[in-house]
């Protein structure tokens, strides 16, 4: 197989404007376009979950729909999947590229995997997948072009074999008109490297820079599209350069690759898909980060001076965030669907570097505080106690917690609650009315489970109260009683992200209580609460 | 300086946690505490204060009444430290109060037990009130009675016992009030606001008078009537008085004095007062000259 160097000098807008022989640059829209998309948190009992690969796989997904020429019903996505479900996808996508070849269409193959992998197999939960099958699979797929991105911790043996190169840009020499064929990998790291995430961008950082550069940012020609080598120079720099501080070490994307012919390979055409943000040329040269209503960094624009630059971010709320050395640039913006939104210095408005609205941004993100304030209902299980002993009662609590303190995910939390309730103890042939007051003091610990973006988290722990209970009777009729004991339970419940600082929960907690005034009695009780909760 | 481990300050807090675990809530508790008299249940009431010129049957009344609310508040109080106070010991049918040493008795300690008995429907409930000197710890019983707790809170009738000479037994030191008491024995009864109260004492052979019986009742608006029946020692007119004394809420009453035994049985006297308890008419079949008033003004007919 030929190994050969291409200078990517020429764009395919040059060429089209230039109007002469055929084009050296593959355009998007000149093919059909299949994408198998991979994401998995977890690989095996000998690693950590990660906590951004199926979100990665999400990201790269939307971008290849929105701006790769990938059609939905030639996307497929595996969230969570075994390597199994691959090796089917894998199998599909090989018949529908055959079908497509037979009818005389060029194809492209992009496979994206984002999550472990570990000597030499990818690692899809308790599944394993070689990572010589899938590059075997890719490159045999019969596609036309067969791009494989591996995000993965030592993925760097995916390229090592072939040529595999760790340098911020591939060069390919232009020696052929013919249009280019074969295969690509890119990894996120080398192969002797960890990949390494991010919660500042809650993903990793080579897919978010990847998937940052399809939207436009990697657009160095500025001809409103972005190619394959494009696209790997730009998240080579971001990542190399985002991860130059960190404690694992500088991370090394690296690329091998398999091409006949020559000319590049057009990943993203953001350009046509008018919608997105846009830095006119008059706009401040700099950094400018565009960050979602979740606190994310959704994009980030290097916008030389007097140069046009375009995001293809997706329609929503953003905030647009110009970093100067003493102050920030802050401003907020909306994208509409289809609609171009320009970025205007003059929207935007000095603020300290404190109003960061990056989430985490001026703080490590380990040990984030927040307080949560809200009602709960008691009531305990056995029908006679909550008659006539412990009534149903409600409690207005407030809980402080810390997340991520012990580790990633997980929840630890001190509560207070105080409240009561009325009942009626019989007393032969009638009743005493008595009024409950209560007090609460109970410490959490829970591990949480993000979705959709970390909008939604269901979470379950265990929390251990010292309840303090005192009854008094209607009109004095009898001295009041109270009674006091630990109590060990276990809780579970949803936060749902409002905005970026409050969240709504829901939550429900079972408790044993060893009751040992009368006799020793085992009794259990629930309780259900809501609270909104506002984040530090 | 001194440094203190982590460890040992929790395992302090802990302990101290688990210390102030517990506590007295407890709905058999209520049962218990409920389930003896209430201090109001064992002592008659009296409508008004004396003036100068009261009545002189309702004199006699008051004194009488006020002598009874002296001796039984005695027994009053202890049985309240049952319903104010959580029990000492808990048993399977019962519960143990103390013993507690008698605040105003110093020397002497008080143990109270009561038990449970009879089915779930119709209970009853037995307790004793047991003194010893603190010397000693001989503990005899002085108060026992029966109850039955039936009805509202606070509602319920039973019976008691205060045995006096078992008290001085122990060497319980006597009051002037209570040196000639052999025992008192008490019925008593409240349902709905209204009460019943019936009071027989015993005194030994050196008392003016061996026994007195009492009637109380008394209507949920304070309307109440007390019935005296008191023997006398060493007077042939009159060895056995019979007392009736009746008012309204507002005070105003009628009491009438009888001769039942002795020489001057069968003779009456008759007193009605107004609110202020200053007598409207007097009469007085031994004695004429007292005879005053107009029998129109009485509040109340004949008593018997």
């Amino acid at each position: 197989m030929l190994l050969r160097s291409f200078v990517l000098r020429l764009t395919c807008a040059a060429l089209i404007g230039a109007s002469m022989a055929p084009s050296r640059v593959v355009c998007a829209a000149d093919e059909r376009r299949f994408a198998v998309v991979i994401g998995n948190d977890l690989g095996g009992n000998d690693t950590q979950p990660l906590l951004y690969a199926r979100q990665d796989a999400r990201r790269m997904k939307d971008v290849l729909l929105r701006v790769g020429a990938v059609k939905d019903e030639n996307a497929i996505s595996l969230l969570g999947a075994d390597a199994a479900a691959v090796r089917a996808a894998l199998a599909d996508v090989e018949r529908r590229v055959r079908l497509a070849t037979n009818q005389g269409l060029r194809t492209a193959l992009i496979v994206y995997y984002s999550g472990h992998a570990k000597n030499g197999d990818l690692r899809l939960g308790t599944s394993r997948l070689p990572l010589d099958e899938l590059r075997a699979r890719v490159s045999h797929s019969g596609a036309t072009i067969r791009l494989g991105i591996i995000d993965a911790c030592r993925s760097g043996a995916v390229t090592r074999s072939k040529g595999a190169r760790r340098a911020p840009a591939f060069e390919i020499e232009a020696t052929s008109n013919a249009q280019a064929e074969g295969t690509v990998f890119l990894s996120s790291s080398s192969f002797d490297e960890d990949a390494q995430e991010s919660d500042h961008l809650e993903g990793s950082f080579f897919s978010h820079h990847f998937v940052n550069g399809l939207q436009g940012a990697a657009d160095r020609s500025g001809d409103g599209r972005v190619t394959l080598s494009e696209a790997y120079a730009h998240a080579y720099a971001q990542t190399v350069a985002s991860t130059a501080d960190s404690a694992a070490g500088p991370q090394h994307p690296t690329f091998g690759y398999d091409l006949k012919g020559n000319g590049d390979f057009v990943l993203s055409e953001y350009a046509r898909r008018n919608e997105g943000l846009l830095f006119p040329a008059a706009a401040p040269a700099g950094t400018y980060f565009v960050i979602d209503n979740q606190g994310v960094i959704a994009a980030e624009v290097d916008k030389p001076i007097n140069e046009v630059r375009r995001i293809a971010v997706r329609p929503g709320r953003y905030i647009v965030k110009r970093r100067l050395e003493d102050r920030l640039r802050i401003g907020n913006i909306t994208v509409a669907a289809n609609q171009l939104s320009t970025v205007q210095d003059a929207n935007l408005a000095d603020a300290p570097f404190s109003d960061d609205p990056v989430k985490g941004a001026a703080r490590d993100v380990a040990g984030i505080w927040s307080l949560n304030v809200g009602l709960t209902s008691q009531a305990f299980f056995d029908q006679p106690t909550r008659e006539g002993l412990f009534p149903n009662s409600g409690l207005l609590a407030a809980e402080l917690s810390v997340a991520n303190f012990f580790r990633r995910h997980w929840v630890a939390s001190f509560d207070v609650a105080a409240g009561g309730g009325n009942g009626e103890v019989a007393h032969f042939a009638s009743a005493v009315p008595f009024r409950t007051n209560q007090l609460n003091l109970g410490t959490s610990l829970w591990t949480e489970w993000p979705y959709f973006d970390g909008d939604l988290s269901l979470f379950a722990g265990a929390r251990v109260a010292f309840l303090f209970l005192n009854r008094r009777f209607e009109d004095d009729v009898l001295p009041a009683q109270h009674f006091s004991t630990f109590s060990p339970g276990l809780l579970a419940g949803a936060r749902y992200k409002l905005t970026r600082a409050v969240t709504a929960m829901v939550r429900t907690r079972v408790h044993y209580l060893l009751y040992n005034v009368d006799e020793n009695r085992s009794l259990g009780f629930m309780e259900l609460g809501a609270a909104f909760e506002y984040g530090f | 300086m001194i440094k203190t481990h982590p460890l040992r300050a929790v395992t302090l807090l802990t302990l101290v946690g688990l210390t102030a675990c517990g506590g007295n809530y407890s709905n058999d508790d209520i049962e218990y505490q409920t389930s003896v008299p209430q201090a109001e249940d064992l002592t008659p009431n009296i409508a008004a204060q004396l003036v100068a010129n009261s009545a002189e049957t309702y004199r006699f009344t008051y004194g009488m009444v006020g002598s009874y609310r002296a001796i039984l508040g005695f027994v009053a109080s202890l049985l309240d430290h049952v319903r104010q106070n959580p029990a000492t010991q808990r048993l399977a049918n019962g519960r143990v109060w103390g013993p507690f040493p008698d605040r105003e008795h110093p020397g002497f300690e008080v143990k109270v037990m009561i038990t449970r008995g009879g089915d779930a429907a119709a209970p009853q409930f037995t307790y004793s009130v047991d003194f010893a000197s603190a010397r000693t710890r001989m503990f005899v019983p002085v108060i026992f009675g029966t109850f039955d707790p039936r009805g509202a809170i606070g509602d319920g009738s039973g019976q008691v016992t205060l045995d006096f000479a078992g008290l001085r037994s122990t060497g319980f030191p006597g009051d002037r009030d209570t040196t000639n008491i052999m025992k008192i024995e008490m019925v008593h009864g409240r349902k709905d606001g209204s009460r019943t109260l019936e009071v027989h004492q015993t005194n030994t052979e050196a008392a003016d008078n061996r026994r007195t019986d009492l009637t109380y009742a008394e209507a949920p608006d304070g309307a109440a009537r007390t019935h005296f029946v008191m023997a006398v020692t060493n007077n042939l007119w009159a060895q056995e008085l019979d007392v009736v004394s009746a008012w309204r809420s507002d005070g105003a009453g009628r009491g009438e004095l009888k001769v039942t035994q002795g020489l001057a049985t069968g003779l009456l006297g008759i007193d009605c007062w107004g609110p202020s308890t200053v007598a409207t008419y007097v009469r007085r079949d031994w004695n004429e000259a007292v005879n005053a008033g107009d029998v129109n003004t009485c509040v109340l007919p004949a008593l018997r």
